[in-house]
């Protein structure tokens, strides 16, 4: 299980000003915390500060990794700020995100094939995202054909296929999980990857609804997550599900959560 | 490290789950001329005690007590071929079926006694586990046993004890087997009550005890 985490985004309200201020001790307490707290990974997104994401987003990774030996998740649409960003990362970066778009993908493969990053690969071309399990099925065989053939071993690719809002398709959900299986069938080596906030837009008790569609996806077989590891249910419903679903053997990450504390929220909450 | 070092570690090593670690000790006491019971009684059998213990106090769950039984069972699988080298050349001492008595999964003294008994020269048939009372008569006739050994960790299966001794009555086949029982929370009184033929407080008592009577071919008092 891998997890990303989400939280250092131009997106969110509070982040942009960090980054437009260079608040470095603000990032880097952000990415510590998220490590402490679970993620392997922290996704680094400066994408709104549009003419200055190429050197915030260079700045952003340096700062953490010098306070703090976390991997980075290099995520824009620029292909300049991409590469930017993996060359001042050190270690093994993952790139999010390509595509098959035309031009998303071939303005990222040259940066594919010269830093050989973990890749994070949606199913989508220039026709949008398909709505079909085969659909996304064809997708994800173009991407992990290409990206193979650009030198990026399997175990290294990170196919998402795509979840829309269950408030506008009642059966997306569904069709995911089945192109999940599907991927995860033909392409045993290859992983894959999802964020869990798209599925509940539009509805009332969006948490809910998310902390439910990670458990659906952990029991369809994914193997990394995009999302918020200082959401304490969340990490425990990921580590209670990972147990029920024999990837934890002898209860030992369970009990040792519940021994860090990681549960002690429930108590508060029942009283 | 010394004797008591070696114990103490592998006693720890139980309390940490190390499955490696308890074996490298095992094999280190072993090189150091550490007898094999010793190694089981001094190190492994205080570090289940326990975990057994903490288990009490919730202090560790129900999963961490099964781990550390593996991690015993590990252990104790490397010290079983030692305990039968050094005792090669014994005379055979005869037949013995064992086994953990219905509703009872406990099986760590259960294996223990059996692999006392191999070393004192029995051939043993362990029938593992949650064993049915006809289980034991069929092994029992089968093999021709002098010897059945009945283990139970609870109070709640001991009733399981008195089961097999009434079967073997009912069979009418009492007089040619000699029905051992053990475990925790098992006592001599129960033992008399039940009227089985002996009880082994360690797993070590009943191999003598069993050595005697396969010696007398017969049942004692
Ligand atoms: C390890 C353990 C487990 C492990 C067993 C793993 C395994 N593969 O064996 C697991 C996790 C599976 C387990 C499960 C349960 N356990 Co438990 N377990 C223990 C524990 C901690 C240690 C037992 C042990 O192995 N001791 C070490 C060995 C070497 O000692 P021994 O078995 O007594 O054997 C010695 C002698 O008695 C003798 N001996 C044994 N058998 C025989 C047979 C003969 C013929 C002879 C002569 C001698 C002999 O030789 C040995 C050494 O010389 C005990 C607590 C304790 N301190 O005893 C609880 C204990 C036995 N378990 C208990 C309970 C209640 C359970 C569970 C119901 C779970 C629960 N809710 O707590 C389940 C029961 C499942 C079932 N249906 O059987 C209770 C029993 C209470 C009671 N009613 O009497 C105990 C006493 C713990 C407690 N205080 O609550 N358990």
């Amino acid at each position: 299980m891998l997890i990303v985490g989400e939280l250092i985004n131009s997106t969110r309200r509070q982040i942009q000003p960090l980054l437009e201020a260079r608040d470095g001790a603000a990032i880097v307490n952000l990415a510590r915390r998220q490590i402490e707290a679970g993620a392997h990974l922290v996704d680094v997104n400066c994408a709104t500060l549009m003419e200055g994401e190429v050197e915030c987003l260079a700045w952003a990774i340096q700062t953490i990794q010098e306070a703090c030996d976390a991997r980075i998740s290099v995520d824009s649409p620029n292909p300049l700020a991409l590469r930017r960003g993996l060359e001042v990362h050190r270690g093994k970066a993952m790139l999010d995100s390509i595509n098959l778009e035309h031009e998303r993908w071939s303005g990222f493969l040259p940066v594919v094939r010269e830093f050989r990053p973990e890749v994070v690969a949606l199913c989508m071309d220039d026709s949008g995202i398909p709505t079909t399990a085969a659909g996304k099925l064809a997708l994800a065989t173009t991407l992990v054909e290409g990206l193979t053939g650009a030198g990026i071993p399997p175990q290294d690719i990170y196919i998402d296929p795509l979840i829309f809002p269950i408030a506008t398709d009642s059966g997306c959900v569904r069709v995911f999980l089945e192109a999940l299986g599907l991927i995860k069938k033909r392409f045993p080596e290859v992983r894959t990857i999802c964020g869990l906030s798209n599925v509940s837009f539009g509805l009332p008790h969006r948490a809910q609804i998310n902390q439910v569609f990670l458990v659906l996806c952990l029991a369809h077989g994914m193997d990394a997550f995009i999302l918020d590891p200082l959401d304490r249910r969340l990490m425990a419903n990921l580590t209670t599900a990972q147990m029920l679903l024999d990837q934890d053997e002898f209860c030992r990450r369970y009990l040792g959560m519940v021994r860090a504390g990681k549960f002690d929220f429930l108590k508060t909450q029942r009283a | 490290m010394d004797r008591t070092e070696i114990l103490d570690a592998l006693k720890q090593a139980i309390l940490n789950y190390d499955e490696d670690g308890a074996r490298a000790l095992v094999a280190q006491g072993l090189e150091a001329g550490i007898p094999p019971l010793d190694l089981v009684d001094g190190g492994l059998s205080r570090g289940i005690k326990a975990i057994g213990e903490k288990f009490q106090a919730m202090e560790v769950f129900l999963p961490e007590l099964m781990l550390a039984a593996k991690v015993f069972l590990g252990a104790l699988e490397l010290i079983e071929p030692t305990m039968l080298a050094t005792d090669e050349g014994r005379p055979r001492q005869g037949v013995a079926v064992i086994g953990t008595v219905k509703g009872d999964v406990h099986s760590i003294g259960k294996d223990l006694y059996a692999t006392l008994l191999k070393v004192a020269g029995f051939e043993v048939h362990n029938l593992g586990v949650n064993v049915h009372p006809g289980k034991f008569v069929e092994k029992a006739q089968e093999t021709g046993a002098q010897i059945v050994g009945l283990s139970a960790l609870m109070t709640t299966t001991m009733p399981s004890m008195r089961e097999v001794v009434e079967l073997f009555v009912a069979r009418g086949i009492r007089d040619r087997h000699t029905i051992l029982i053990g475990g925790s929370p098992v006592t001599q009184a129960f033992c008399d009550k039940i009227q089985a033929d002996g009880y082994g407080e360690t797993a070590q008592d009943g191999v003598d005890l069993a050595v005697r009577i396969a010696g007398q071919r017969g049942r004692p008092c």
